[in-house]
């Protein structure tokens, strides 16, 4: 499961933090996480690889900047991992 | 999938927290600086009604109530409506949170307030005739009521508070004290409650570099 690696989990919940057609900047998401520029890109590439993020790459400003939102597939999986710890604390 | 009761808590524990603080960066990054800039209407807004009704006989003020402030309100909304514009402007092309359709979000919002402008306007008129007084703590109170919603929908609780103290605050205003007092006291617990509390997301709930 690839939510459940810690790191990935934390960025996969700033993003369902975020309002549904929201997305977020790749340094703000590194300054809330607390993640290196590199740690933050390796979990990000993954979590596209699941196709559970987009990230937007643009320029601003004629500097290059990534906006990461979640996808349809990134929330049902993420929810369905909640479900999942919900089920182990209540002992099913 | 290997996990005990304990781990799982503390996993549930830790999304809620990062959604929580997440919904705070947000509020720090958008919200906040529209309740700054509105605050700073409101105080500018009813200290510039103090001044000129101030000037003002007071037995004439609580017998007509405070006439006519149409004027000066709409010179400060629409001077700080122009401040909006330039910050949205600029918050869709470069801001840390934006929309993934940048063109839709503002329009929205556009349309919500013109339209409850509109209602609000339909509403005075079917009650009146009304004092500016009431027609001032009635428009207050009604975009009060759209900062309680627009809470509740958005999952932004800075909005909910800050709906329901301002209200309460309109209404000790408009209820309790003598008119004279009302834009000092507006200006203070309305435009002063919404400033501070924009700043106070700035500055706590902001993210640290």
């Amino acid at each position: 499961m690839i939510i459940h690696q810690p790191a990935r989990l934390k960025i996969m919940s700033v993003l369902m933090g975020l309002e549904i057609q929201e997305q977020v900047d790749f340094s703000c998401l590194k300054k809330m996480l607390g993640f290196t520029d590199g740690n933050l890109g390796a979990h990000l590439i993954k979590l596209e690889e699941a196709e559970y993020l987009y990230i937007e790459k643009t320029f601003v400003d004629r500097k290059p900047r990534s906006f990461i939102s979640i996808t349809d597939k990134g929330r049902r999986a993420f929810e369905d991992y909640v479900a999942v710890l919900q089920g182990i604390i209540k002992g099913a | 999938m290997e996990m005990n009761q304990e781990t799982a808590k503390q996993q549930l524990e830790m999304i809620n927290e990062i959604k929580t603080q997440t919904k705070r960066v947000v509020a720090a990054e958008i919200t906040c600086k529209y309740l700054i800039l509105w605050g700073l209407a409101l105080i500018l807004g009813y200290l510039v009604a103090h001044v000129y009704y101030s000037k003002t006989s007071q037995w004439l003020i609580d017998f007509c109530g405070r006439g006519d402030e149409g004027t000066i309100w709409f010179v400060i909304m629409g001077v700080f409506g122009i401040i909006n514009y330039v910050i949205t402007k600029k918050d869709l092309k470069s801001g840390a949170v934006r929309p993934t359709d940048s063109s839709r979000s503002p329009k929205q919002m556009f349309w919500f307030w013109m339209v409850l402008g509109i209602y609000a306007f339909i509403a005075l008129s079917v009650l009146a005739p009304s004092k500016g007084i009431q027609v001032n703590a009635f428009m207050i109170v009604t975009g009060m009521f759209s900062y309680v919603i627009m809470g509740i929908w958005g999952g932004e609780k800075i909005l909910i508070w800050l709906g329901i103290i301002i209200t309460a605050n309109t209404l000790i205003g408009y209820f309790i004290l003598p008119n004279y007092y009302y834009s000092i006291w507006m200006a203070v617990m309305a435009g002063g409650v919404m400033a501070s509390a924009g700043l106070f997301g700035k500055i706590f709930w902001a993210v640290k570099s």
